[in-house]
């Protein structure tokens, strides 16, 4: 592919006035054992007095580094090549460390992506913002208690008072990253730069974070440099919108301009690679950007697995209970799944599906109730189970960092998981079932990006040729455009194999496209189940209506 | 200046190819710093003298009654000591003593410590309470002491030595093995191995100990300088390896009473020793320093 370079070069200085931030010609590479690799690529972009900015790219694409390059945080390789960062109108490369110190947290606050590293687990939350206060105002200590209660409402706490006196962990997620942003505010910028602020949030709590994002910038009126991999968050919530790829700033506009007639192909391929409302995996491909064949493949349908739901149903699960402690994780669970389907299970974190999917494959025994697998009652760990068990159920893992055993190279990976679980294909054929070719084979996992890593993971889920896979959120760490690909990946085994699937997300857009049926859990219980169709369209349960609620916040644009 | 820029995603074929550098990194870390570089320099001389000190040093053991206290010259360059023996040929030959009894001592201490704690960290429950108790129960008990009650009940050989210093070693090699193994057993590689049925003694070996063998590297080498100046202080204080053995600790202690009168014959074996100690030390902290590179 051939990178276009967009015009640029020609900062938009929107409105009356100098621009908030005005970053022009901006190159910054990072020194790794002598040789320099660019991040940012003469990247220049303005943001206008109260404007909000939305910055769009994969993981890598240099957002970050773009971000952490406004404050002079970057990392002590980061080799600044050119350019300059003008903020006011002064360039932020040549400011003394004391002016930068001065400047940080006050006239240009940061909100990152997990709130818990944020805060001091030591001290009250309250306190924490308070000391922002006495450091930017030197006021005194009642006047900055007053004013944290103050901005601590501002950030939508009923009870700020109460908030106060707590310490981080005994706030949830998103009232800890409220509390965060509660901090930048406390400076008051004029510049708010948020590195993907919900990310590690559930879908309900994003939701509400974004809303109160959006609100504060709306009222206060800051500028705002909003960071993120998802598109549709930035559409809703940004005036303008840029888009990154390897370093470069490829296509910058008006957001609902660029959203509806983007100009570089790239853009194009983000927009269109995520499953949306009426696509189904028995319907359409998904279109995942930049991989060999898509565009031909595109127009292929995929087979509909015919689905039995006469017979013994390949999965069963009745009457699990499972408890951590005090915590419930499972109440008296039961579900069915039938050769070649494919059964969604929803819930945030915590309800307690990840644990499901775990006591189903055995590595977490439940503390009663049955599991059969075609009709055979399981043993409750996987290493009391009999062989043609373990080999029939496997499992793809969430995390496609740990998901390979760093010491081993793919090939070994593959052939141990072939000879262990008695498959019937090479090496070689395995692979190219999930796409990887000879060339990846030889590599250890550390080479390979976080989609070929899940790949590898599927290839020895499907070593052994099993009945039952648990796909534990196998695409919610891997950027957009390579969550399309693995989720036909996933479509395709399932086709070409009939094997049944039991697909834990949160993400219901993915749900929606993969599954056929779909379970809702919420604290450690299934509260609703049926066709995929049905149950996203016409939730009955409250919890599945507020989970739809937020996802369609999220999403949608009014 | 080059620059490399990225032009397609690693993801795509062709671009990531096998990479023959896998091979060497456990050994490249320590020499990729300076303390590291100076500790493995010091450490293989030791070993080469060790090695061939006999063949090119006086005898170690002949005594001169004539030639006591000498101090150094051309013909003694350490000097004699009380009983007329060259000092440099002692020290010299010393090094072998040192250098079976820490290395062996701590060999035998990293293989239990790493059965007992790599078992006691995957397993967890009740195996990873009777073990660690057991660990705990050994702890308590000060070493120096014990070992002093356990070397004068019994003869004072080389391998109880060894063996009293390995047993000494293997709970705090457990405990830190046992760390590790926690940290790793819940990666997701793991429960893949579980999910196709490994062993216990399969994930221990070929899943886990693989990746935290940076831990057991430095643990190593921490462990192996406190074995050399332990056996050194037992020795010291004569339980260790008896006379005539031209031991380190067994030297200094039967020399330092002649300290004020001929300074040579002590300090030149605490400097091997110290020296050694170092040594060890150095190439640990090049270990580490590295490995976090």
């Amino acid at each position: 592919m051939t990178i276009e370079l967009s015009k640029q070069g020609t900062p938009v200085t929107g409105g009356p006035g100098a621009p908030t931030l005005d970053i022009r010609h901006l190159t910054v590479s990072y020194r790794r054992q002598g040789t320099l690799t660019r991040v940012l690529d003469d990247v220049s972009l303005s943001i206008a007095p109260g404007e909000a900015y939305g910055l769009v790219g994969e993981s890598g694409s240099g957002k970050s580094t773009l971000a952490f390059s406004t404050v002079q945080y970057l990392a002590p390789n980061a080799v600044v090549e050119g350019g300059e960062i003008l903020f006011h109108g002064e360039d932020m490369l040549t400011r003394e460390d004391a002016e930068l110190r001065a400047i940080r947290g006050s006239a240009i606050a940061m909100v990152y992506q997990d709130p818990s590293s944020a805060l001091n687990p030591t001290m009250k939350v309250g306190d924490q913002i308070a000391e922002v206060y006495r450091a930017h105002d030197l006021c005194s200590r009642e006047q900055s208690v007053d004013k944290s209660v103050a901005v601590l409402q501002q950030v939508a706490f009923s009870e700020p008072k109460r908030i106060y006196d707590r310490y981080p962990h005994q706030l949830s997620g998103g009232q800890q990253q409220r509390v965060v942003i509660a901090m930048a505010l406390a400076g008051n910028p004029s510049l708010l730069v948020l590195d993907e602020p919900t990310t590690g949030l559930d879908l309900s709590v994003q939701a509400e974070v974004l809303t109160l994002v959006h609100e504060l910038h709306r009222r206060n009126h800051v500028a705002m440099l909003f960071i993120s991999h998802d598109l549709a968050t930035v559409r809703k919530l940004c005036d303008r919108i840029g888009v990154m790829r390897y370093g470069r700033l490829i296509e910058e506009g008006e957001a609902e301009a660029l959203f509806t007639a983007p100009t570089h192909p790239y853009t194009r391929g983000l927009i269109d690679c995520l499953p949306r409302e009426g696509t189904h995996k028995d319907g359409v491909r998904l279109r995942p950007i930049d991989e060999p064949g898509s565009e031909q493949e595109a127009g292929l349908q995929r087979l509909a697995v015919p689905i039995d739901r006469s017979g013994v149903p390949v999965l069963e699960v009745s009457g699990v209970n499972k408890a951590f402690g005090s915590v419930c994780a499972a109440k008296d669970i039961a579900l069915t799944i039938h050769r070649g389907e494919i059964l969604g299970l929803v819930g945030e974190s915590g309800s307690g599906k990840s644990t499901l999917g775990r006591m189903i494959v055995g590595l977490e025994s439940p503390d009663s109730g049955e599991i059969r697998l075609a009709g055979r009652t399981l043993a409750r760990t996987v290493e009391k189970r009999a062989r043609t068990d373990q080999r029939s159920l496997q499992m793809v893992f969430q995390r496609p960092d740990t998901t390979l055993n760093p010491r081993r190279r793919v090939r070994a990976t593959l052939a141990r998981a072939i000879s262990k679980l008695r498959g019937t294909l090479s090496v070689e054929a395995l692979a190219a079932q999930v796409r990887l070719g000879p060339a990846q084979l030889e590599t250890v996992p550390r080479r390979l990006s976080g989609g070929m890593k899940q790949r590898v993971a599927i290839a020895r889920a499907f070593a052994g040729d099993p009945e039952v896979v648990v796909c534990d959120e196998p695409t919610s760490a891997l950027d957009p455009s390579i969550q399309a690909a693995i989720l036909n990946e996933l479509a395709d085994v399932a086709a070409a194999r009939g094997t049944a699937y039991l697909f834990i997300s949160h993400d219901l857009d993915a749900v929606r496209y993969l599954a056929d049926r779909v379970a809702v859990m919420y604290l450690g219980e299934i509260v609703e189940e049926g066709p995929v169709d049905e149950v996203l369209s016409n939730p009955r349960h409250p919890y599945t209506r507020k989970l739809l609620a937020a996802s369609l916040s999220k999403f949608s644009v009014e | 200046m080059t620059a490399i820029i990225p032009k397609k995603d690693a993801s795509l074929p062709g671009i990531a190819g096998p990479v023959p550098r896998a091979r060497g990194r456990l050994l490249l870390p320590m020499l990729r710093t300076r303390s590291g570089v100076v500790g493995a320099a010091i450490l293989a001389a030791w070993v080469i003298i060790a090695l061939t000190a006999p063949l090119w040093t006086q005898n170690p053991l002949s005594t001169d009654a004539l030639a006591t206290l000498r101090a150094p010259s051309a013909e003694h360059w350490f000097g004699t000591d009380s009983l007329g023996r060259d000092v440099f040929a002692r020290v010299m030959t010393g090094s072998s003593t040192a250098l079976i009894i820490g290395p062996a001592a701590t060999a035998l201490a990293m293989a239990g410590g790493i059965i007992l704690g790599g078992l006691a960290g995957y397993l967890g429950g009740v195996a990873d309470e009777i073990i660690m108790r057991v660990m705990d129960f050994l702890l308590a008990f000060p070493a120096l002491i014990v070992a002093i009650i356990l070397l004068g009940l019994f003869r004072s050989d080389m391998a109880t030595l060894i063996l009293l210093l390995a047993i000494f070693f293997i709970p705090l090699v457990a405990r830190t093995v046992r760390g590790a193994v926690q940290a790793v057993k819940t990666q997701e590689y793991v429960e893949a191995a579980r999910l196709r049925g490994e062993s216990t003694p399969y994930i221990l070996l070929g899943e886990i100990l693989p990746n935290i063998s940076g831990t057991l590297v430095v643990e190593t080498t921490v462990r192996l300088s406190s074995a050399i100046v332990t056996s050194a202080s037992l020795s010291f204080i004569g339980l260790g390896v008896q006379p005539p053995t031209p031991d380190w600790g067994l030297t200094i202690a039967t020399e330092a009473p002649y300290l004020t009168i001929a300074w040579w014959s002590a300090l030149f074996p605490s400097l091997a020793l110290a020296s050694l100690v170092i040594g060890v030390a150095l190439l640990a902290e090049g270990m580490r320093e590295g490995s976090e590179r």
